[in-house]
């Protein structure tokens, strides 16, 4: 897919704005794997994220007259996509961390094969990851694969920059501790 | 060694540490082997995070589109009044300097045209012009009940009271005009501020 310069995306904006829906399609084809990226890591689940990335795509088409030109748009929609899924996950029955524990102690499909660890591994980070707060998987979400600033992401959650840090903080601490026995080096001590 | 600066490597880590923060971290990284591997713990965290594929497919972009498109809503064409709103916020403030322009023009001629009048330069024909009243209602009313009974000394006194009393009314009168008018802009630009620092257009979560 041919990034849009920006001179070509502020026109596509400005025609989509005007109820143009081609134009709309070619902002959405742009920016539709990094949208469905970010709300499938917050759901954990691609039916949901699919249907939470139409859901925010279509809130985007709804309310892209109001959105001010000149200012990023892949911030915008990010922070609209965050919100479906935290909908959409409020909807939906959250799977407990025992669940994440049990599929832990299963035994893994054997195989030396570079793309079953591999699969492995996601595996196991997509289920850490579904593990934490849905309050703090967005900040962290919107941190690791959206790659907003803390202040992006304070104002795309309505939420203090401090606020941004100690989630961050505690969801990585988290995430250490869930995998550090199936994936990373052993702790380290502070003396 | 100094107090390990944990809780600030993974802001480290993401470049939001500035100033005497950073120095301090990068200083403390320089010594502490401890901290250096905690933040390599954490660079590798985010480096598995980030290199992970989805487990699942997701539909190609092009059959996403185009269900997209054919569920799109229509929407109402953008009202025109929101270009004149905005022009209104923004020409308020500009009224109100305006007004303040206007306010003091007012003062300043009549101030000019008392004093023209009082020390005679236009003689009769600004009567009408007059600022307001001369004498104020207790001095008409002192006058009234004791006029006859005071020496010249005493009604010089109240006279210069008088006075007193009506250039502290048009002072107090002016300047609650300008406090008013001051007032109003900046409760206005503070208005405007707090509008326009909000994105606009963010569809808040729904409650369910």
């Amino acid at each position: 897919m041919n990034n849009p310069s920006a001179d070509a995306e502020t026109s596509l904006v400005i025609q989509a704005q005007q109820g143009d829906r081609s134009a709309f399609g070619e902002l959405v084809c742009h920016y539709h794997r990094d949208v469905v990226n970010i709300v499938y890591r917050m759901c954990a689940d691609v039916q949901l994220a699919e249907d939470a990335a139409q859901d925010a795509f279509i809130r985007a088409w709804l309310n892209l007259p109001s959105f001010q030109a000149g200012t990023s748009l892949r911030n915008w929609l990010y922070r609209i996509a965050v919100n479906a899924a935290l909908d959409m996950l409020r909807r939906k029955q959250h799977q407990p961390l025992e669940e994440f524990e049990t599929m832990m102690l299963a035994d893994p499909e054997p195989g030396p094969e570079t793309e079953l660890v591999k699969r492995e591994q996601a595996i196991l980070i997509e289920q850490a990851i579904n593990a934490l707060t849905p309050a703090v998987r967005a900040v962290l979400v919107l941190r690791e694969y959206g790659e907003l600033s803390y202040k992006e992401i304070a104002a795309a959650l309505d939420i203090p920059i401090g606020t941004v840090m100690s989630r961050l903080n505690y969801a990585r601490n988290r995430l250490r501790t869930l995998l550090e026995p199936h994936l990373l080096h052993s702790e380290v001590d502070h003396v | 060694m100094s107090e390990h600066p944990l809780e600030w490597l993974g802001a480290y880590m993401d470049g939001e540490l500035r100033g005497l923060r950073l120095r301090w971290v990068e200083n403390h990284l320089d010594e502490c082997a401890a901290c250096k591997t905690e933040l390599e713990h954490l660079r590798q965290l985010s480096a598995m995070m980030r290199t992970a594929e989805p487990v699942s497919e997701f539909t190609a972009t092009d059959r996403f589109v185009a269900n997209l498109t054919l569920n799109l809503p229509r929407r109402d064409a953008p009202p025109r009044t929101r270009s004149a709103q905005t022009l209104a916020w923004w020409l308020a403030p500009l009224a109100l300097v305006g007004l303040w322009f206007f306010v003091q023009t007012l003062i300043i001629l009549s101030s000019a045209v008392s004093l023209a009048t009082d020390s005679g330069l236009l003689e009769n024909g600004t009567a009408w012009l007059s600022n307001g009243p001369q004498q104020s209602e207790w001095y008409a009313t002192t006058m009234d009940l004791f006029g006859g009974q005071m020496n010249a000394g005493t009604r010089s006194t109240v006279a210069a009271l008088n006075l007193a009393t009506l250039l502290g009314d048009n002072v107090l009168t002016q300047l609650l005009w300008q406090a008013g008018i001051a007032l109003l802009f900046w409760v206005w630009m503070a208005a405007l501020w707090l509008r326009t620092s909000r994105p606009p257009g963010i569809p808040a979560p729904t409650r369910s």
